[in-house]
């Protein structure tokens, strides 16, 4: 039992890191913002979105990891716990805490935005379920 | 007894492996179906949004905007251009018989619009005399637009009480339209004298040209309505042959190449989903009967244990309910969680109208994707459960099955 309990949360903290490490380099080279900078030398807005989404990427790749290499089940929830909060920063991020560009057919809007909402609500289901089901864990 | 220590839901946790399989079925059943769906009733929503959005019969536009497919790329696909002729045209147009209404519209095409690099379509309208702009900005602003307000289509980044600068003279958003699924989301609506200032303004920098209309009377194109004892036909000849130098189109045959594709990818995607829910329920009936053969020896236990034949049936379509809701609500969320983040992106891949449907639809298409999800698991596991009901207990427990 021990031991199914033990794989069940090496798989969810290796999908954690996963999905927080897919937020940070998916955001800067995959699902991008716009490219630029603009004839101007100026960044469009949804670049510092952009910016920003792989700082919060970044924060939870590294609590991903921390959580992956603690033993103590109490201290994985709660950093668990703290990636929840952290990951809908991430969702609100794009055109919500930063504006994006004008016009929504616009990479911004199309690619990197439904992409970060998405990676966000996931890490947010997983840690949520991870939770609950190790909530009785010590 | 507590659901979670049922026998049903103790027999799908003892074999992990065979209920994920079956939620994963379940799930992919449901998201084809309501992703299916939902996919080809946007297109149709777009479709008819763009019908009341162009309201009018007749559409009339100078004879080189008809040329290279510009007009319909300006009108039904969003690209930002214009075209102007002399208001001279639309007077002489005004002459024919037949017409119940007549207005013209203005096109623009801002170089930048703020903060990004694409240009927007800037449309200007007469509010004296339009009926196919004003019924629709009502819905969102019923007052009179002033001079350098504006109304903004829902796909722009812009919010009522902001700023937009085009050609150097700042905008007021006075209002944000509703979502309409067309090339009208990403555009511009203002009044005329609006536009007026604004097409100054591109000329004052050098960035427009008008050859040799003058600026205070241009006219991009003309919309009309035709009277009733009139068709549609009568008068759009009538303006082609009287008046030189304009094209009458009629703005339904502008749309039949759109409602023709739409046509085609309703049918693809209607496939997709008949054919991935044959597939699905062989599939499922499969592994419903291969895991009643597997468990022969289980159920003939329970029967000497004292469990009735429609208990043993029961059993089985309770699994198979059980993995159809939890499939089913999976695939749905699933579904939900890929196509309402990703609308934008699927309106560009398609590159046809695309209006989401109301929420109260949506729900609706939910229900019956997990219904019809569920009720095909729970057909796929009655024939494993007639079986099991018949089983002889005495022949399996001796080994001679």
């Amino acid at each position: 039992m021990n031991n199914k309990r033990n794989v069940k949360t090496l798989v969810s903290d290796c999908l954690l890191l996963v999905l927080s490490l897919l937020l940070c380099l998916g955001t800067k080279f995959i699902f991008h913002a716009c490219p630029g900078p603009m004839e101007s030398g100026m960044w469009m807005s949804c670049h510092w979105a952009e910016q920003a989404v792989a700082g919060i990427g970044a924060a939870l790749s590294v609590t991903a990891v921390i959580n992956l290499i603690l033993k103590k089940q109490s201290t994985k929830n709660g950093l668990v716990t703290a990636m929840i909060p952290t990951a809908l920063l991430a969702a609100l991020t794009p055109n919500v805490l930063i504006k994006l560009c004008m016009m929504k057919d616009m990479q911004c809007h199309t690619h990197m935005r439904p992409a970060v909402i998405v990676i966000s609500l996931l890490i947010v289901i997983v840690s949520a379920v991870y939770v609950l089901i190790n909530r009785k864990a010590d | 007894m507590k659901i979670s220590k049922s026998l049903p839901v103790r027999s799908l946790k003892g074999k992990p492996v065979r209920t994920a399989a079956l939620v994963l079925l379940t799930a992919l059943l449901s998201l084809t179906i309501f992703g299916g769906t939902l996919i080809v009733s946007s297109l149709r929503s777009g479709l008819g949004s763009l019908e009341s959005r162009l309201g009018a019969d007749i559409m009339v536009v100078p004879y080189e905007a008809t040329t290279k497919k510009k007009l319909e790329n300006i009108v039904l696909q969003g690209n930002t251009g214009y075209f102007y002729m002399d208001q001279s045209y639309m007077e002489q147009i005004s002459r024919c018989e037949g017409i119940s209404q007549i207005s013209g519209q203005f096109f623009l095409a801002s170089t930048s619009s703020g903060c990004c690099t694409l240009p927007v379509q800037i449309i200007g309208f007469d509010p004296d005399t339009d009926f196919t702009i004003t019924p629709w900005i009502k819905k969102s602003y019923s007052n009179d637009l002033k001079k350098l307000d504006i109304v903004v289509g829902n796909d722009l980044n812009a919010f009522v009480g902001d700023t937009l600068s085009f050609y150097g003279v700042d905008c007021h958003v006075a209002a944000k339209l509703d979502k309409t699924g067309t090339s009208f989301d990403t555009t511009v609506f203002t009044n005329e004298e609006t536009i007026k200032a604004l097409i100054q303004s591109s000329l004052d920098r050098k960035m427009n040209n008008f050859k040799d209309i003058d600026p205070e009377r241009v006219v991009s194109c003309v919309m009309i309505n035709v009277s009733e004892g009139y068709t549609v036909e009568e008068v759009l000849n009538d303006i082609n042959l009287h008046v030189k130098n304009v094209k009458a189109v009629q703005t339904k045959e502008m749309i039949s190449g759109i409602s023709d594709s739409l046509s085609g990818v309703s049918d693809v995607i209607g496939v997709l989903i008949a054919a991935v829910w044959v597939l699905g329920a062989v599939i499922l009936m499969l592994a419903f009967t291969m895991s009643a053969n597997e468990r022969k020896k289980e159920f003939a236990v329970l029967r000497v244990l004292g469990a009735s034949r429609t208990k043993l049936a029961s059993l089985v379509l309770k699994e198979a309910l059980i993995t159809g809701v939890i499939g089913s609500v999976i695939g749905t969320a699933a579904g939900l969680l890929i196509l309402l983040p990703f609308n934008n992106f699927i309106e560009q891949m398609l590159g046809l109208p695309y209006l989401m449907p109301s929420i109260g639809s949506v729900a609706a298409y939910i229900a019956a994707a997990v219904v019809l999800s569920v009720i095909t698991g729970a057909a796929a596991a009655a024939v494993s459960a007639h079986r099991i009901s018949r089983i002889d207990t005495g022949l399996i427990l001796r080994g001679d099955n």
